[in-house]
């Protein structure tokens, strides 16, 4: 029953604190509002507000609390807590693809509407090549290796590394600006369309991975023992990895490479309530959202008026928390 | 009935079935017996329709066994494998009730499933703990308790491989009076045991097993003697008779 009081909680405070961060969100930054400006304010503040903050502020939170879900659901699927979109690969896989679909369609095409539309389903093929190509790696008979999993993923974000460092080398001054700032994770040109479409992306499928919950509950008992249970485990998997990698492909795309928030939000709620998917995947998505606006928040007053990249401030933050997962797992295994 | 015919399975060219067929009746508490890497979770395993057979076939009431969906085999078999590998701490309770899963019922109707099937093996006192955080005894005890709640009154197979495995004394003749029990309901019963005593006096029919093959198959009197079971597990056995039931043991030491 603690536990039920303990998920309530969790979803009202959530639930709380998402609006109040969203409106100082909102009114802080390189200029200050005020409350007021929301609706009677000048020009000038209507407009930063409408096609710049609030724009950026959505941005900033479905990309969290999609990258949030697509890590807890990879974590399920790989049966392992320290799995990743970005450790295993996947991000980089769908950036490499990004960076390449840029620069070639760029010099090719030009400038044009092709190009920008083309950049996110690059990065979804990219990232769900990668992920059936390290499901394909890591699986033995036991079922997936942890340490195949993630030595897959430095091999594979170090031949992305690469691809991405030739293709710069390769390309003009002007795109090579864009796309250094975009891989350090930029939410700066944040665009209604950019919105829109990970809002439709997140209104379809965070419904449908929360509904594969209790299947990914059992998955994790090992996927024979799945089977026997009654979950088609091959479908479940494919269907799983399509929309994880189409999720992380999108916000790739618009935003650029933001690590560490998949791997530290589902992390703290299974901290606070244990790894059960029906609550892990639903608070991930919340909790996700609000974390990364907050650093997003921290991103654009810490150095004001100067922004840092939104990727800087979630690396300095996850990679100690990564660092002190890996360290406590150490600790739990050294103690038989 | 569920039957294996002439089944072989090859793995890295080698045969770990070679030629095994063996039928798992209704009503039946079915043991399978041999040393390590004789075959037995293969077989067990190929029962289940979890790993395709290279030769012969497994019949599940007539038709191949794969030939069902995987929905439906879960509701007519449970099965509980050897290998269980669940590193994330679930309370307890949860674990158990994953063998819900297939099983139509309502929350409240699975609630006191969950609650029976805990009381049943003795882990009430732990339902709310993490299950990473157990023994090896106690994990054992909750997949037992889990495979219990997957079995219902639709269920008409229920196989576990090396069940009583870090089990202590107490809960694993507890254990096998539940299995008796549910073989005598009607349901068809198969194990993999190591505990020749236990085997013995619960079994009604018992298939003896090494490199692959089945020895030999039958009553408890008919397979296990002590000559047959010296040749197969390369032990001096011997057997007497106390209060009633055969005891094995090995009379070198």
């Amino acid at each position: 029953m603690s536990n039920q009081r303990m998920k309530i909680g969790l979803w009202i405070s959530a639930w709380v604190l998402l609006p109040m961060l969203m409106l100082v969100s909102l009114l802080n930054g390189s200029a200050v509002l005020s409350l007021s400006d929301i609706w009677e304010g000048s020009d000038l503040s209507r407009r930063i507000l409408y096609e710049l903050r609030l724009p950026r502020v959505l941005l900033v939170m479905l990309s969290g609390g999609l990258l949030a879900i697509a890590g807890a659901v990879v974590q399920a699927l790989f049966r392992n807590p320290l799995a990743d979109p970005g450790l295993i690969g996947v991000s980089g896989g769908a950036a490499l693809a990004a960076v390449a679909w840029q620069v070639v369609a760029s010099a090719a095409l030009g400038s044009g509407i092709w190009v920008s539309a083309g950049t996110p389903l690059a990065a979804f093929a990219g990232g769900m090549l990668v992920t059936f190509f390290v499901i394909r790696i890591a699986r033995n008979t036991s079922g997936i290796s942890a340490l195949t999993l993630l030595l897959t993923g430095i091999a594979i974000n170090a031949i992305a590394g690469a691809g991405i460092a030739g293709l710069k080398y390769l390309s003009d001054s002007m795109t090579l600006r864009q796309v250094t700032f975009w891989l350090m994770g930029n939410v700066q040109g944040a665009s209604w369309w950019a919105v829109l479409m990970l809002l439709l992306i997140s209104v379809i499928f965070v419904p449908v991975l929360i509904r594969h919950a209790v299947r990914l509950n059992l998955l994790l008992l090992g996927e024979q023992q799945a089977l026997l249970l009654g979950v088609d485990v091959e479908k479940t998997q494919r269907r799983l990895v399509l929309i994880t990698a189409l999720m992380v492909g999108a916000v790739v795309s618009m935003v650029g490479l933001i690590g560490f928030v998949g791997l530290v939000v589902p992390h703290l709620v299974r901290l606070m309530n244990g790894p059960d998917n029906r609550f892990l995947l639903p608070m991930s998505f919340l909790l996700g959202a609000l974390l990364l606006l907050l650093a997003d928040l921290v991103a654009r007053i810490i150095a004001a008026p100067a922004e840092l990249p939104i990727g800087l401030i979630t690396a300095l933050i996850g990679g100690p928390v990564f660092l002190f997962m890996i360290a406590y797992q150490q600790r739990g295994r050294g103690a038989c | 009935m569920l039957k294996a015919e002439s089944i072989s399975v090859m793995r890295n060219g080698q045969a770990v079935l070679d030629n095994a067929s063996v039928d798992i009746r209704p009503g039946c508490l079915h043991v399978i017996l041999g040393p390590n890497g004789a075959g037995k979770t293969s077989l067990l395993k190929a029962l289940t329709g979890l790993t395709r057979v290279d030769s012969g076939r497994v019949l599940l009431h007539g038709e191949k066994v794969q030939s069902y969906s995987i929905s439906e085999r879960s509701l007519l078999m449970s099965v509980l494998l050897q290998e269980q590998s669940l590193d994330f701490p679930f309370k307890v309770r949860d674990v158990v009730s994953m063998g819900a899963y297939p099983v139509n019922a309502t929350l409240l109707q699975m609630d006191s499933v969950v609650q029976q099937a805990m009381a049943a093996l003795e882990i009430e006192h732990l339902a709310e703990r993490n299950y990473t955080a157990l023994s090896g005894g106690e994990k054992q005890r909750t997949h037992v308790a889990r495979l219990l709640v997957q079995t219902t009154a639709d269920t008409r197979y229920v196989l576990l491989d090396e069940p009583l495995k870090a089990i202590d004394l107490k809960h694993q003749v507890a254990l096998m009076q539940q299995f008796r029990a549910m073989a005598n309901q009607g349901k068809a019963v198969l194990l993999v045991l190591h505990d020749l005593t236990l085997a013995a006096q619960f079994a009604d029919s018992i298939t003896l097993m090494d490199k692959g093959r089945i020895i030999k198959t039958g009553s408890v009197e008919q397979v296990m003697q002590p000559d047959i079971l010296s040749t197969v597990f390369q032990t001096p056995i011997n057997a007497t008779q106390a209060m009633g039931h055969t005891l094995f043991f090995v009379h070198s030491i």
